[in-house]
């Protein structure tokens, strides 16, 4: 099982939340809303890999 | 009373028992057992045993295993499904409508295989029923001529038509109201089974419950009134074969003894042909009805046990399906053997009737 | 046992979505679709051995295979709409979740109709 894909997921997830508030405290907002936006996309590229994997798999199994 | 011994003189001249009367009923066909009507009036002919009680178990046993392994894949499949929608159905039913759809999906297809095994067994029913008063029907005529080799003439000209009449009686009322019930309360029962929150499963089970009453009170009615009229008949044999006897040795004059005591041994040869013609009926009829029944019983047999199994994990619903098809299964038993009954018990009441009470 | 190797994975995620929600909620949403999706992905091969018996239960029992196919379909349909709905319940969207059972309902009713009208037939037959 893959638990590391979480921990990347969460290991972003807490970069982002933590560089979000070092910009924002030094006054750079479209910066921070730049790295929680590369932040989201990388997350989203790694949900859609699994949802696409989660698919396949049960179109195999149930013979569709 | 000449005339009457007039009478019994011209019957049993012109009447004898005619073999190929009898070898018309092989057309009823073969009992599983191995022997056709003719067959099994042979054997009690000869003497010697047709059918062997050592034989009929094995045969039994295997009829029964055979008719479990076909239905035993046709409950498999129930089984998985119905396990699988165990499995796929969560416990937070908070989705509540699509949940229903997909038992529902599940239950159409175990309806299917439910209906085509009561299809099957309700046409072998229905057949079976109209075989044994149509056998009864054809019996009655024949031992009309044997009894009226014996002076039994009267005991059958009285007893014979409440036989008939209530014998078919018996199998229209099973066929216009016991069937149809039957049917109903079957539908019903499927179709009461689509909703989760009510059911009519205990209203297909009364429907059932008193077409079986029904049809029971019927036979027991007339196997009553049978059995009452046979025995206030036995008596105008006894009476008729005397005054034949008394009349003849007065009548003819110089053979009158010698015709006397042919009469005598014409009259106990034909009871005996009589009474074998009739046991040949009822072995026919009993071994006839016996292996369908068997048949019918270890389905019912396998549909209980698999409903009791699915009950530990399945949905409820499914579990009263299956005993619903289990409950009215058995009651299409019920009709076969109680038409089955009433046809032996006539057969028999017919023969105890009409043998010579002590006038010989 | 892998029944403990599921817990063991799904304990500590929900360690996570819980510690990322202050934070970041849309994160810890991330997190519980892509552990759940994990752990569907553990068990599901399983379910291919057993969908092999029932095909060959099926098949010696004279059903057609259709039927059994098309009612697996409608399960595995109906376990990933809940799913999916339950997912979307838990971000808080309760209006998408209802649009995709609608959804799933609809599916599902349009794939079993070929099932009705192979028993309204053989109900037709039955009656004599």
């Amino acid at each position: 099982m893959s638990v590391d894909l979480i921990f990347k997921i969460a290991a972003v997830g807490i970069i982002v939340a933590v560089l979000n508030q070092l910009l924002i405290k030094s006054g750079r907002d479209e910066q921070a809303m730049l790295t929680t936006l590369a932040g989201l996309i990388v997350v989203l590229g790694v949900i859609v890999r699994e949802v696409s994997r989660l698919f396949d798999t049960i179109k195999s199994v149930f013979g569709l | 009373m000449k005339k009457a011994a007039v009478l019994f003189l011209i019957i049993l001249i012109t009447t004898p028992v005619r073999a190929d009367d009898y070898n018309k009923l092989d057309s009823f066909g073969i009992t599983e057992a191995g022997f056709t009507f003719s067959d099994a009036v042979n054997s009690m002919t000869d003497g010697h045993q047709i059918v062997k009680a050592n034989e009929m178990w094995p045969k039994i046993y295997e009829i029964a295993v055979s008719e479990i392994n076909t239905n035993l894949s046709a409950v498999s499949v129930i089984f998985a499904l119905s396990f699988l929608l165990a499995v796929f159905s969560t416990s937070r039913h908070r989705f509540k409508g699509g949940e229903n759809a997909a038992f529902l999906s599940v239950y159409m297809i175990i309806t299917g295989i439910i209906t085509s095994a009561f299809g099957e067994i309700s046409k072998l029913g229905i057949s079976l029923i109209q075989n044994t008063v149509l056998f009864l029907n054809s019996v009655i005529p024949i031992l009309g001529t044997a009894i009226a080799g014996s002076a039994g003439a009267g005991v059958f000209a009285s007893l014979s038509p409440q036989i008939l009449i209530f014998s078919s009686l018996c199998g229209n009322l099973i066929k216009s109201i016991g069937m149809p019930a039957v049917y109903f309360s079957f539908g019903l029962s499927l179709i009461g089974n689509l909703s989760p929150h009510y059911s009519t499963a205990s209203l297909a089970k009364v429907i059932r419950s008193t077409a079986l009453w029904i049809v029971s009170g019927a036979v027991t009615i007339f196997s009553a009134v049978v059995s009452v009229s046979g025995m206030s008949c036995s008596s105008l044999n006894a009476a008729a074969l005397k005054s034949a006897k008394f009349a003849v040795s007065g009548l003819v004059p110089v053979l009158g003894s010698l015709m006397t005591d042919s009469i005598e041994a014409v009259a106990g040869g034909a009871v005996v042909i009589k009474n074998i013609i009739g046991s040949a009926g009822i072995l026919f009829i009993f071994f006839s009805v016996l292996f369908p029944v068997i048949k019918i019983a270890s389905v019912i047999f396998i549909y209980k046990i698999s409903s009791a199994l699915i009950g530990t994990f399945g949905d409820k619903r499914i579990t009263s399906v299956l005993d619903n098809m289990a409950g009215v299964l058995s009651a299409i038993t019920g009709f076969i053997i109680a038409c089955s009954v009433s046809c032996i018990i006539s057969l028999s009441v017919l023969l105890g009737a009409s043998n010579l009470g002590g006038a010989l | 046992m892998d029944i403990f190797k599921i817990v063991v994975f799904a304990l500590p995620s929900c360690l996570l979505c819980i510690l990322l929600r202050q934070y970041r909620p849309d994160y810890s949403f991330a997190v519980s679709i892509v552990s759940g999706i994990i752990i569907l992905l553990y068990a599901l091969p399983a379910l291919s051995n057993v969908f092999k018996s029932i095909d060959s239960f099926v098949r010696k029992a004279n059903v057609n295979t259709v039927y059994i196919k098309t009612a697996v379909k409608i399960m595995g349909l109906s376990y990933i709409t809940q799913f999916s709905s339950e997912m979307c319940r838990d971000a808080g969207e309760n209006a998408l979740a209802s649009c995709i059972e609608v959804c799933g309902k609809i599916i599902m009713l349009a794939l079993s109709l070929p099932i009705a009208e192979a028993l309204f037939k053989l109900t037709e037959g039955i009656i004599p």
